[in-house]
């Protein structure tokens, strides 16, 4: 009895490869599913799958590190490297305190948004507000730029009614803190080299209570 | 060692802005002496005597008074550069301007600088802590 259901590519074939069974149904193609579709997950459910799929991921990132001292150092290495690249080089807050800045800064609780990038007083101008390494101690101060290399800056303070002026020398700024009562600055130590101007503040900021941007008040006149 | 950085008083200011700091003359763009007067632009920059009321005191009241200081923004054929003129625009700067002739000789007194109003009253800032 001669099959049902032949091919023609089967015609060459001295076997039938394909051979329905006697009174078969002819072959049918769905292409849509027998199943019903699935439900969405739940968020739940999609927690869990992201937890597992978390903690599948954290093992194998330990195991990549188990039984490999080198690895690991190595590993340390490069990401404590990063982190001073970033806390000295590039941008990273750092906690301010102290009278002399007031009341653009308070006297405790306020942090500092430093761009390192302007260290050695690269395109810092008058107006700006930057860090620097206090010439007289070891510790870093937080100060208003009067005056860059060739500037004519008062040496008294104003309300004093002196009448000295210098002109800042190259490779020097002059710095004066905002609260002239309370400010050790150029006013006791003189001109400040460039090469201790560590950065310049972008943003003064109290954690989770304010964020304000710094502004240079002489750029916007 | 540090450069020697000689100071001077206020009054002679127009005459040492024609220096600059390598010695050599400073002029305008169109080769005329720097004139402070008409030549720069003033500006003002806002500063603060502030007294905390009890420094101990964790919120304690700050007062602060407003100290003005001018500047004025000059340019030279090599760019700008910054004048504090705090102490030679209250004193000298019409007596200057007269000598020079950058500005005729006033009838009356002059005109009393530009007043900055502050956005916010400073004289009663509380310290946020």
């Amino acid at each position: 009895m001669p099959p049902r259901f032949r091919p023609s590519f089967f015609t060459s074939s001295t076997r039938p490869l394909l051979t329905p069974k006697p009174n078969s149904t002819p072959l049918q193609i769905r292409l849509t599913s027998n199943k019903p579709p699935t439900p969405p997950l739940l968020l739940s459910q999609r927690l869990h799958a992201l937890s597992t799929r978390l903690t599948n991921r954290a093992r194998t990132s330990a195991s990549h590190f188990l039984g490999h001292p080198l690895r690991a150092l190595a590993f340390a290495l490069k990401f404590l490297a990063f982190g001073h690249l970033l806390m000295e080089y590039g941008i990273w807050p750092r906690a301010v305190a102290g009278p002399s800045m007031l009341p653009t800064i308070a006297v405790a609780g306020s942090w500092a948004l430093i761009d390192f990038t302007h260290r050695f007083g690269r395109g810092v101008q008058v107006g700006d507000l930057v860090a620097y390494h206090i010439p007289i101690n070891t510790q870093s101060g937080l100060k208003r730029v009067l005056g860059m290399p060739g500037d004519y800056v008062l040496v008294d303070t104003p309300e004093t009614g002196g009448e000295t002026m210098i002109q800042v020398p190259p490779g020097h700024c002059w710095l004066i803190g905002d609260n002239l009562d309370a400010s050790r600055d150029s006013r006791l130590f003189g001109p400040v080299p460039l090469g201790l101007v560590r950065g310049k503040i972008l943003a003064i900021f109290q954690p989770f209570r304010s964020f304000e941007w710094v502004k240079n008040p002489m750029l916007a006149q | 060692m540090p450069p020697p950085c000689p100071s001077f008083p206020a009054k002679e200011l127009p005459a040492k802005v024609q220096i600059g700091p390598d010695g050599k003359g400073r002029k305008t763009i169109d080769g005329r002496p720097i004139d402070l007067t008409k030549d720069c632009q003033l500006l003002s920059l806002l500063q603060y005597e502030c007294h905390v009321d009890r420094p101990i005191k964790p919120d304690s009241l700050t007062r602060c008074w407003p100290v003005q200081r001018w500047f004025r923004r000059c340019q030279d054929k090599k760019g700008t550069f910054m004048v504090e003129t705090t102490a030679w625009e209250t004193s000298y700067s019409l007596a200057w301007a007269v000598d020079s002739g950058s500005a005729p000789a006033p009838t009356t007194t002059r005109d009393p600088l530009p007043t900055f109003v502050p956005g916010i009253d400073f004289t009663d800032f509380k310290d946020k802590r």
